[in-house]
């Protein structure tokens, strides 16, 4: 084939494919969509981020390439995001809250909480308080009444968590200083856990989901949750058991692991938008998902787009309301 | 407890030989580690999770057998580059460079890559072996580190600094400040920002492994530029089968070094959250400090290279075994292999070792299998990569920079890694020019940030008491051998100079 042919042929294939686009402006998706993943590759996240799109990508009958683009507490994969095109082939999976609270108030993020539909908070963690199985300490009462003394009780949370927020405010609420807990400020959900499990510390506060992998060696002594987990019974729920102190702590989640698209998005192609979240419910409501989520314990809830924004919005608020707590 | 579980180990072989699938899976496994683990900026932790969608097809003993396949030949992948361009693939090989590429320099590029290749399996198999019989105990062992125990860890990779000097011991030691004070850029354990400029880029840090490559790397390819080979003398650029293979059966000549690189190794890489990138680090260290002649480490001694790749290798079966006595993952690596445990509904644990130890064994059994497999498909691998030295540095020194400019976009997903890269080729160059270590800056720059975390983590658990250290026991015995490992070089000397006087 010489060079003359080689250009009719582009061009040829060019004005076909151009006539495709122009004659079905609704075939959505038709092409690899990018999924970014603002944190590395491996973590709770990102192993729910991939399960997702490949039962996401059967769906939509088009390849779900997921890119993880770590850094700076999530911002850098978040800004990233923000800044592609709101056509439907740019999504990200991401726990909007705690992190982007940080990214909004002290990184200066050119983003604002609404600026983003969450879709699908898929997977709600909760905070749960655990001490090692060889601790003395059994209830919350006991650990509160560590708590009063100075420097008798250490205590491990990721900086700058909802549990480390949850933590400060109960002992805010209870009239406890700060300072009478060595409270240690971990990196990491894995440092945390490890700590609480080889007893380290004498109680640690960690996202539940995800910590099955410790549960035989430490106790669950409270959740931070309205109800009852009927996956840990044990721990009881936080306001049940400061009742008898006359006090009520908001309600922090854990960590919302969501579905996220631009807003722009639904606003220019509210088509393709109906399309996305039609198929993105039919990937969760199917059984294979389902049995997939109960055999490799990850969230398969389908909430939708309105109570998930409700979700994002109220512990967005209550981040924002009690950050102050850290300083 | 018993040591080892023998109708357990009867089991396990049911395990093993039920099918021949896992077994296929191995040689696959390791080529993709080995090429993942040689390319910079590739490191086992991405390649594994890349490969962790494909698993989900497997059974769970095919997968695992499959991943830690991957785990095993990244291990070893990353020393390649590290020996014959002074390039270390991935963290856990910066001790492999300082005597691996003198070694290639010198025309000992053969003998380098197979005892290279000898110490990084016999460190795997010991690592394994040794795991096979205390698996029972490293739960419990694990379980007693804490922050302050990690910082000593830390520490004692940090005092590398004041060996890499060269000729300069005052600039040797600047340079490691240099690289501590690097380390603290972005935000700070306790949540500041520190020195980012307002750089949104900043805020996790400079990126450690572009700079890595940029100070060590590129560096000496500008010094490169002048000669026409990396290996000068035409006599000794050869590719000789047989030479690899000596190089390999010299391994044993170096015996000390490699079991104590080994459970160097084994103890590093089984703290959670520390792992290879310390281990070749410590282990070198150590192996230099006990050398009667510590002058000819960083000139092509084979005993710093053989303490590098045992320990980082060996490092992989200590955090395979914290992975399998507690679920927990000791680096990235063992994350992602623990995202795959997941899938196949399988939690590691106390709990799963007592109901499943055949399940466990079969999975170290396999390990050392695969350790051996490494041998042969390591041969033939470094067969292929050795004939770098005869492309000419002007083609060579080009290719190597674009691979690790690319190399460098795939960490930072921008251009924050090239511009990095770049930035710290120029430093490292200059370091290298006025004789201020740059093994010693790369040294402050991978440990700065963990020792200070881990400081703080003890100082907000001791509540600011220093006295709280007498508390914890394991500590103390590991400052008293750190500090009798630091002046015992010092007192033998001042003996043997003692014992001239008198004669």
């Amino acid at each position: 084939m010489n060079l003359r042919n080689i250009m009719l042929a582009t061009i040829t294939s060019v004005l076909t494919f151009g006539s495709t686009v122009a004659v079905s402006q609704d075939a959505y998706p038709d092409h690899t969509i990018e999924m970014t993943g603002p944190y590395s590759a491996g973590g709770g996240t990102d192993r729910l981020a991939r399960f997702t799109a490949s039962a996401l990508s059967d769906e939509l009958g088009v390849p779900i390439n997921v890119v993880n683009r770590p850094g700076g507490g999530l911002f850098t994969g978040t800004l990233y995001f923000f800044n592609q095109a709101p056509d439907g082939y740019n999504i990200m999976f991401t726990p909007p809250t705690p992190y982007m609270v940080n990214h909004i108030e002290n990184m200066g993020a050119p983003y604002k909480i609404d600026d983003f539909i969450y879709v699908n908070a898929q997977e709600v963690a909760q905070s749960l308080l655990m001490v090692s199985e060889t601790s003395e300490l059994q209830t919350l009462e006991d650990i509160i009444a560590g708590l009063r003394e100075p420097g008798k009780l250490s205590a491990g949370v990721i900086a700058g968590s909802g549990e480390h927020i949850s933590l400060l405010l109960m002992m805010k609420t209870l009239g406890i200083p700060a300072e009478n807990l060595r409270l240690v400020t971990f990196d990491g959900g894995g440092p945390t856990r490890t700590a609480l499990a080889g007893a380290q510390i004498d109680f640690g506060m960690v996202a539940g989901q995800g910590s099955e992998v410790i549960f035989d060696q430490v106790r669950k002594i409270a959740v931070f949750a309205d109800e009852i987990n009927p996956d840990w019974p044990e721990a009881v729920p936080v306001n049940e058991a400061l009742a008898q102190f006359d006090v009520e702590i908001p309600i922090l989640d854990s960590s919302v692991r969501s579905m996220v698209v631009r807003r722009e998005f639904k606003e220019q192609y509210p088509e393709r938008y109906e399309t996305f979240v039609a198929a993105y419910r039919r990937a969760v409501e199917s059984p294979e998902f389902q049995q997939a989520a109960e055999d490799g314990k990850f969230g398969a809830v389908w909430n939708g787009p309105e109570v998930s924004q409700e979700i994002v919005e109220r512990n967005f608020n209550l981040l924002l309301e009690h950050s102050a707590i850290l300083e | 407890m018993n040591f080892i579980d023998f109708p357990a180990l009867h089991d396990s072989f049911g395990i093993l030989t039920q099918s021949y699938i896992p077994w296929l899976m191995i040689v696959p496994g390791l080529l993709i580690g080995l090429a993942g683990g040689a390319l910079p900026g590739i490191s086992g932790t991405m390649i594994l999770a890349l490969m962790l969608p494909v698993t989900p097809y497997m059974d769970f003993f095919t997968a695992i057998v499959f991943l830690t396949s991957v785990f095993t030949g990244a291990g070893y992948g990353g020393a390649v580059p590290a020996i014959l361009v002074n390039m270390p693939g991935s963290t856990a090989a910066v001790a492999t460079t300082f005597d691996g590429f003198p070694m290639a320099r010198s025309g000992k590029h053969n003998e380098a890559l197979g005892l290279g290749l000898a110490a990084s399996t016999i460190g795997t198999l010991i690592s394994y072996l040794v795991l096979f019989v205390l698996i029972n105990f490293v739960a419990k062992a694990v379980l007693k580190l804490g922050p302050v125990e990690m910082a000593v860890v830390a520490i004692w990779g940090i005092s590398m600094i004041a060996m890499l000097r060269g000729g300069n011991v005052e600039r040797g030691i600047l340079a490691g400040v240099f690289g501590l004070l690097i380390g603290t850029i972005g935000i700070s354990p306790i949540g500041r920002m520190r020195g980012t400029f307002g750089l949104p880029e900043l805020i996790d840090g400079v990126a450690v492994v572009p700079a890595m490559i940029g100070i060590l790397a590129t560096a000496e390819l500008f010094n490169l530029a002048r000669s026409k080979y990396i290996i000068d003398n035409d006599a000794a650029r050869i590719v000789s089968f047989p030479l690899i293979l000596k190089g390999f059966r010299d391994v044993f000549g170096y015996w000390r070094t490699l079991s104590r690189g080994s459970l160097i190794g084994i103890f590093v890489g089984a703290i959670p959250g520390v792992g290879a990138s310390v281990a070749n680090l410590v282990s070198y260290a150590a192996a230099r400090r006990s050398d009667p002649d510590p002058n000819s480490y960083g000139k092509g001694n084979p005993n710093g290279l053989v303490a590098s790749e045992a320990a980082n290798s060996s490092s992989e079966g200590g955090a395979m075994g914290t992975l399998l006595a507690l679920g927990l993952p000791g680096g990235g690596g063992t994350a992602v292999l623990l995202a795959a445990f997941a899938m196949h509904n399988v939690t590691g644990g106390p709990r799963f070792i007592a109901d499943h130890k055949d399940t466990v064994y079969a999975i170290l059994i396999s390990n050392m299998v695969q350790s051996l497999l490494l041998i042969v498909v390591g041969l033939l691998f470094i067969r292929m990569a050795v004939v770098i030295i005869k492309i000419q540095v002007r083609h060579l020194v080009p290719t190597v920079i674009v691979i690790a400019m690319a190399g460098s976009y795939a960490i930072t997903g921008n251009l924050t890694g090239p511009i990095t890269l770049a930035i710290f080729s120029v430093i490292g160059w200059v370091f290298a020019r006025y004789d201020y270590a740059p093994a010693a800056a790369v040294v402050g720059l991978l440990l700065g940030r963990f020792v200070e975390s881990q400081f703080v983590f003890s100082h907000q658990l001791s509540g600011g008491k220093l006295s709280f250290i007498l508390e914890r026991p394991i500590a103390l015995i590991m400052i008293a051998i750190f500090l009798i490992s630091l002046v015992y070089p010092w007192i033998n000397a001042r003996m043997r100079c003692r014992k001239t006087n008198e004669e």
